[in-house]
């Protein structure tokens, strides 16, 4: 999706980073060495549109019975499209810090 | 939360009532992001900006942003940001309008704020619609379109505000979509930092009065729409004008180096004031002579008396 290669914040970029589970979050993504991401959503500013859970490129959220989205960040690659893109802010992406090592993440 | 997010936050009013007003999905939440990263890379302070918007969905954003704004009456806000401009030239005036403020009520001003360019960044939200008052159509609404005063369709044409601004003289016109939100960063940025008047043309969605009413579906669909329709102005150029039916041409359309009107005026200003010093010094040099004749003239009267 061309938004995704514009935001210039592509996996492709992302050191790799050693496969590690962190406290309560997913099972990670199954290749190792690859970057992990956190998937954050603000109920609060949430208008349940939709709009993240649909362009998606790695489907990553669905949305439940009540239209609220919901994140599954295992295949989550960091591409930015549904922050960039969610009219209300409220969701936001970040790399999962290594805790052995400093890595780029900015969150 | 990432840097994306903590960058709107820095510029959002956070006394304000959050989540915003506008329906879910609508585009003009997603311009407010592109807006606030477009102003950030361009590295001007705070201060230094004026968002000045009119009336209508769309002019509701500049309540959200902490800059100086001035939110007006609906169509007027190129007079105001004009007023702006003229008065303090330094400042950075950014204005925010609908498809029927900028180019139904407010069509004049727009035309001949191109023409004059005048040193504005000029962002229309084109949404094919008056989405605030109930889906009334717009000059931007296409032929045979539904509105709530086009029953049976709508009769009239509808105008490419992008094409207008090119025509008008102004020097520098875009056009982007709320889907190309990336993009769409980079033409605001753009335009805040060309000198003149720079026009932004952001095709956006009302799912709610317009998409509703002709079968277009919910924000999601409409997205995929701006998808299908938009075409890159590389890409445009080489492709059959059949082949552009129903589609539109995104990126920097014109961009030339014209007068500025601001800065003309300015050169009008400095002529006039040294034209008036002139004028003041070929005066005082009269009075000057005036005063020594008059003294000269007293003090042979007082030598008179003396005898
Ligand atoms: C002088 C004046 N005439 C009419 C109105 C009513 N009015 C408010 S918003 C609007 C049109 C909004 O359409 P648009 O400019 O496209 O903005 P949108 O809501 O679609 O973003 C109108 C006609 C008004 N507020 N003031
Ligand atoms: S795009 Fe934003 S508002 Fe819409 S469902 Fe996703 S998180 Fe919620
Ligand atoms: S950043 Fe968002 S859009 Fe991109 S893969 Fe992750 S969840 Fe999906
Ligand atoms: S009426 Fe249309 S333009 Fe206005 S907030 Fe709702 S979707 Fe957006
Ligand atoms: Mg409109």
């Amino acid at each position: 999706m061309e938004s995704t290669q514009d935001s210039g914040r592509g996996a492709g970029k992302v050191p790799l980073v050693p496969k590690k589970n962190m406290a309560g979050e997913p099972s990670g993504n199954e290749d190792s060495g690859k970057a992990q991401f956190k998937i954050d959503i603000f109920r609060g500013w949430c208008k349940c549109c939709g709009i993240c859970a649909a362009f998606c490129p790695r489907q990553c959220i669905r949305l439940d019975e009540e239209g609220s989205p919901q994140a599954d960040c295992r295949k989550c690659t960091g591409c930015g499209w549904c922050e960039l893109h969610c009219p209300d802010f409220a969701i936001s992406v970040r790399k999962i810090e290594d805790a052995g090592r400093t890595t780029e993440d900015r969150a | 939360m990432a840097e994306a997010t903590k960058l709107i936050h820095k510029y959002l009013r956070h006394d304000k009532k959050f989540p915003h007003v506008w329906c879910p999905g609508c585009g003009n939440g997603i311009l407010l992001g592109s807006l606030i990263r477009g102003i950030d890379r361009t590295g001007i302070e705070k201060d230094d900006i004026v968002i000045v918007s009119g009336i209508g969905c769309s002019g509701r954003l500049s309540v959200y942003v902490d800059f100086n704004t001035l939110h007006t009456t609906h169509g007027r806000a190129l007079t105001f940001a004009t007023g702006i401009k003229l008065a303090n030239p330094k400042l950075n005036v950014i204005v925010i309008m609908g498809d029927g403020d900028a180019t139904a009520i407010g069509g004049n001003h727009f035309i001949h704020a191109a023409r004059r360019n005048l040193d504005l960044t000029a962002i229309v939200v084109n949404n094919n619609i008056y989405g605030m008052t109930g889906g009334q159509y717009s000059p931007t609404t296409p032929y045979g379109a539904m509105a709530a005063t086009a029953l049976y369709g709508n009769i009239e044409h509808a105008f490419s505000i992008a094409e207008l601004a090119v025509m008008a003289g102004a020097g520098m016109v875009s056009r982007g979509t709320v889907y190309h939100a990336a993009m769409l960063d980079d033409l605001i940025e753009k335009a805040i930092l060309r000198r003149g008047f720079a026009v932004v043309e952001v095709m956006s969605h009302c799912h709610i009065q317009y998409g509703r009413r002709n079968q277009m579906g919910d924000a999601v669909e409409m997205l995929r729409l701006q998808k299908e329709a938009a075409v890159r102005a590389e890409k445009a150029a080489q492709m059959p004008a059949e082949e552009m039916m129903g589609r539109y041409t995104i990126g920097v359309l014109a961009d030339r180096e014209l007068p500025v009107y601001t800065e003309e005026y300015e050169k009008v200003r400095k002529s006039a004031k040294e034209m008036m010093q002139l004028v003041g010094k070929a005066e005082s040099g009269d009075l000057k002579a005036a005063d020594k004749r008059r003294k000269r003239e007293a003090a042979g009267e007082a030598d008179n008396a003396e005898i």
